[in-house]
Order: C-alpha cells, then structure tokens, then sequence
C-alpha cells in the first residue's frame, strides 16, 4: 500500500477511528493523542502490513492498541465515578443517555458494541481486530445489551 | 430506541480533531522515508552462520538438550506441540537479535521487530509469511496449538527440532502451513505461518536461513520479540446461534422512506455532509469494464482493479464459497456451497451543488449501495442469499468481496484525487460531480439503492435514490 492510499484510508475512516477511540477514552483530548499516535505509527509501520485488504482492521488495531496505552500509562482509566465528574464538569449535557449506557460498560464490551452497531463491523472483522474469537465477541454483544436494557430506561429496542 | 438511530446518538468527530488528522495525514506522506537495505545471502552461507553461532553460544546455552518435544492430536484436526522443560540447572533465556540469509527469489523482508517477522513480495504487497518467537519458560514448559490441522510431519532445521503441519484450505487467516521450530540452545520456539501463495519447500529454506544471536545489546538492531501468534487459543470455542438471528430490523413500512429517482434533485440532512444547503443529484451507469472510469486516476491509485478483469478485458466471475466456520479442533472451515456468480460494475455519478449564499468548505461525503426488496408495504433488506444457500454459513469467501457489500472500490471528485471523499471548496451556485464505482452480482442489480451513508447494511437512512436496473 502506498503511503497516499493510507492517507485516504485514514481521512475516510476518520468518523470510524473516532468513534472505536471514543468507547475507550472519554476525554476528546486522549481520543486526539490516540489518533494522532496511530497515524505516526501507521506510516512508520505501513511496510508491515499483510495485506491492503487488512488496512482498516490494522489500523483500528494500531489505534486499539493505543487507546490502551494512554487508558495504562496515563492511568485515564475511565471509570464509572470519574466519567460522571468529567460529564458534570467539561461535557455536561453533550451527550446522550444512549452514549453514556454504552460507556458503563465493561471496555471489552464497549469496544463491540460500538464496532458493531455504530461502525456496522461483522462479528468476524471484530474478532479479528480484538484478537478474540466470534464467539467471544457474541458473547460480549450479548452481555452488553442486556446491560444496556437494564441501564436505560424503558429498555431498549435492542 | 432502536439500533437505527444508536449511530445518530454517539458523539460526532470534533471538527478540531477532523482538522489534526488531515494536517498529520499530509506532514506524514511528505516525510521522507529511511532507505532499509537488506542483505542477501545463500543458504550454504547460512548453515555456516548457524553453526557457528551454535559453537560460539553453545558454552553458554547449550551444553544439552534442554527441551523435549511431542505433538499430540487434540480433537480431530487440531495439534498440541508440547514442550517439556528437561534442564536439570536454572537457565537464562537470552535476548537474541534475529537475521534471515536466506530470501528467495521475488522475495523481500518487510518487517523485522514488534510484533513479528514477516516476509512479502519484492514487488506488490502480497504477504508470503509472517514468523513469531516466543520463549519457553523454565519448569512450565511450553504449550501451542495448531488448528485446522490436515497432517504434519517432522523435520530437522539446522539441528533443530521443527514440524510441518498442513493446513485446511478454509483457514481464516491464509494461513497454509505452519513450521515450528524448537531453538533448544536458546530456549525458544519460532512459529512461521505460510500464507497461500508461498512454496512449503521455499518456506523451509526462510527457517534454515534463520540465524539467532545471543545478545546484550538491548538497542541491538533486529531484536527478536518475545510473543505467542495473537490468534492463538487453547481452549476450542462453543459456537452460538444467537448471532445467525439477524438483530437488524429486515424491513421497514414504505412511509418511512424517502425515495427519489435518478437526475432527481433533492436535498438531504441524512449524508455524511451534514447541511441543507447541498443538492444531491444522482446517475447511475452499468457496464463489464473499467471503461467509464477515469483511466489516469485508476493507473496511478486503482490499478488493482487491473485484477478483476479477463483476457477479453472484461469484468470476470466471482468464485463464491459459503463457509461455516469450525473451531479447528473438532470441526474445520467448511464450503458449503460455492459458485461463479457474473458481477457488474455500477458506475454513479453524484452531482454536489451548494444552493445556499455561504461557500461550503471540507464537508465529507459518503456512500453505499443498499438492497433492498420493495413489497407492496414495505421495502426490505435484499441479501440474495436465501435461495442460493439455505444453509446456515459464517462468511463469504470471494475473491470480489465487493459484489455483495455496499462499500465503494473507487471514487474521484473529477478535480484532484487528494481532495478524496470532501466537499473542499464548493461556491454558491457551483456544482461538483463525484464518481464511484462498485461491483456488484448481477442479480442484485434490479435491488439496488443508493445511500448516502456508508458500510450499511440496514436501514440507517431514510433517504434513497431508486438506481435500480
């Protein structure tokens, strides 16, 4: 792959690369470090990819995998409490119930949800990206919803 | 709520993030990049090389046999390379640097380091193989399993104790044949997975040519990186039903689309360009070529799309493998039906055209093909599967993926091809066509709609153009 063809690969899948980033890092100021971070990497790592057919997998591996970095080495952990201070102090009101259901849960399960539904990955690409099996990964979807059933109220036509 | 409008629901790109990332995506493609020259070496050197180091280090790390090794079947096509620890004293596992004299021909390295070694193609970007090492511990010894197994047999590396195992065809991965190697003197073992298109033969001239070095030099260049292949399990996996039930709505009442026609000007707030002040128009164009496509453009940025056509020139059949997947261990990937289905190309015209006062600027725009049935109340998803496979399958296996995905194999805004998919300067008044191109079965040309929004497979829009034929 040609290093303008990563380029468009990226700038296209920009919403996407968001998106995956922001179910694991609620801060929009980490989910810009990330970003960044895995396009640096990507260009420097682009000779290691397999396949051009692998590239956006690769890529939301590459950017996975930082989005843990900085949750490991920035302990930006999000968790439940520190979410709903940083909702009340920076973000208050910005986001909806749906958002906040989908980042009470556990980050594995996030990750799939959001792959899932809002990037419309198959269960196959997930599994490949997360280095986890299908199964693995349904169980996950499966799990999630029913948390998100119970968070929201009303249910969700899930 | 329902899974239609969860996407509407999840925060939006900022725009100073939308901003960082073409800044970073342009200072990266004009960096320079570090020439890597890689030395090439025959294998009689290679074998010296070997022995040599085995001399050298074998006062340190190899006065004996350390390890023994055995495979055992688990299931009926899964193997287990167990790998005991027979040291009698307490052993270090050295850092070792990694050099491989042997490369063949059309062959190059691509990448030594983190996290894994991997062989490619001189020219293209074919992958031939990609190599792990990973340490055996001390007392625990060392567990892997191979899945997908069809036979194996063992083989002597320099020395070494190695194994061939052949692989199902339906592999995941590519993967073809899997050689592992038992570095005894170092405590080590190498997994090398062969992708399709390499000879087993060749493959086994890359692992003799391998030459590992004891090293205590941690900023030594070509570290060899201690980790297990990722796709790696132990456990075989259970299988679930629950997903095969579709958790999308199939269908959705006529009343809640919008569908316009081809060359019907309209306006929408459903795009990726998020303004009412665009009108979209549409066109679409069917052929068995590359013909209606800019030649220039898909030279210099699509010319593998060179690889869809015949002799004669023309868009050929897809091969289409309907496969359930197994878990390697007692069961395999298995086509369970398979077939040549004829493609199209559908080329689409898109005219953009900003009817507001303000000029419009790096507005992004998208879009896919969705199919749909139209009943008499209703429009549902078109999946053209039902009658060709009744049986429930895992995935498709084609070589032209795209004929039964929405997502787009080209596209050009007619104006610079770095501008991509965005609106980059769009004057009131002015219009700018944008061309796409898909492939697509012929028998799902009379389903066909256009969707401003892209990767769907469900009704995430409520806007259509009808690009039927």
């Amino acid at each position: 792959m040609k290093k303008e063809e990563l380029g468009e690969l990226i700038i296209r899948n920009e919403n996407s690369l968001y998106h995956i980033a922001k179910s694991l890092l609620y801060s929009d100021e980490d989910c810009k470090d990330a970003i960044q971070e895995t396009i640096v990497k990507a260009f420097t790592k682009l000779h290691t990819l397999k396949k051009d057919e692998f590239a956006k997998s690769w890529l939301v591996r590459i950017l996975i995998n930082e989005c843990y970095t900085i949750m490991r080495y920035e302990k930006k952990m999000v968790s439940i409490n520190e979410m709903q201070d940083d909702l009340e102090i920076e973000e208050s009101g910005d986001y909806s119930d749906l958002y906040e259901a989908i980042m009470h849960l556990k980050e594995e399960q996030r990750l799939c949800i959001v792959m899932y539904y809002i990037e419309g990955y198959s269960i196959k690409e997930i599994a490949n990206m997360l280095d986890t099996t299908e199964s693995a990964v349904k169980k996950r979807l499966v799990r999630a919803r029913s948390k998100m059933k119970l968070d929201l109220d009303g249910g969700m036509a899930l | 709520m329902n899974l239609i409008g969860m996407k509407k629901e999840y925060p939006s790109i900022p725009e100073n993030i939308k901003t960082m990332i073409r800044e970073e995506v342009d200072a990266q493609i004009k960096k320079k990049e570090k020439k890597i020259i890689r030395r090439k070496r025959g294998i009689k050197i290679a074998v010296a090389v070997v022995s040599i180091v085995i001399l050298t280090g074998g006062t340190i790390y190899a006065i004996k046999k350390a390890h023994s090794v055995s495979v055992e079947d688990k299931g009926e096509y899964a193997e287990e390379v167990v790998i005991e620890d027979n040291s009698d004293e307490e052993y270090v596992i050295p850092t070792l640097t990694f050099e491989g004299t042997y490369v063949g021909e059309g062959m190059t390295f691509k990448d030594v380091g983190t996290p894994k070694i991997r062989y490619g193609s001189e020219k293209g970007n074919e992958s031939y193989m990609s190599i792990f090492f990973e340490s055996i511990p001390q007392g625990d010894g060392s567990n892997s399993l191979v899945t997908s197994v069809e036979n194996y047999e063992q083989i002597d590396i320099n020395g070494n104790i190695g194994y061939v195992f052949y692989k199902d065809n339906y592999d995941d991965e590519g993967v073809q044949y899997e050689i592992i190697v038992v570095y005894d003197e170092f405590h080590y073992m190498m997994r090398m997975l062969v992708l399709d298109d390499m000879d087993i033969q060749e493959a086994i001239k890359v692992a003799e040519g391998i030459v590992l070095t004891p090293t205590d030099n941690l900023e030594a260049e070509n570290i060899v990186i201690d980790e297990r292949p990722p796709f790696d399990q132990m456990e075989p996996q259970q299988t679930t039903d629950i997903f095969y039930e579709s958790d999308y709505p199939m269908s959705i009442p006529k009343e809640d689309l919008t569908i316009y026609e081809m060359n019907e000007p309209f306006v929408t707030n459903t795009s990726n360009v998020d303004t009412r002040e665009i009108q979209l128009k549409v066109n679409v164009q069917v052929c068995d070529d590359l013909s209606l496509l800019n030649k220039d453009i898909v030279d210099e940025w699509y010319s593998s799309l060179y690889d869809l056509l015949g002799d004669d020139g023309k868009i050929h059949n897809a091969s289409v493998d309907y496969v359930v997947l197994g878990d390697g261990i007692n069961t395999v990937n298995e086509a369970i039906y398979s077939e040549k289905v004829p493609v199209k190309l559908v080329y689409v015209e898109v005219e953009y055209t900003n009817i507001g006062n303000n000029v419009i600027t790096n507005k992004i725009y998208d879009a896919s093909i969705h199919f749909m049935d139209e009943k008499e109340d209703e429009f549902e998803v078109y999946t053209g599967l039902e009658d060709k496979c009744e049986k429930k399958y895992d995935y498709i296996d084609t070589r032209i993926s795209h004929h039964l995905h929405s997502s787009n194999l080209y596209h050009y805004n007619g104006r610079d091809f770095w501008e991509k998919n965005y609106l980059v300067d769009l004057q009131p008044g002015e219009s700018q066509t944008v061309q796409w191109a898909y492939l697509v079965a012929e028998d799902m040309l009379p389903y066909m709609y256009f969707d401003f929004k892209a990767d769907t497979f469900t009704f995430n829009s409520s806007k259509y153009v009808d690009i039927r034929q």
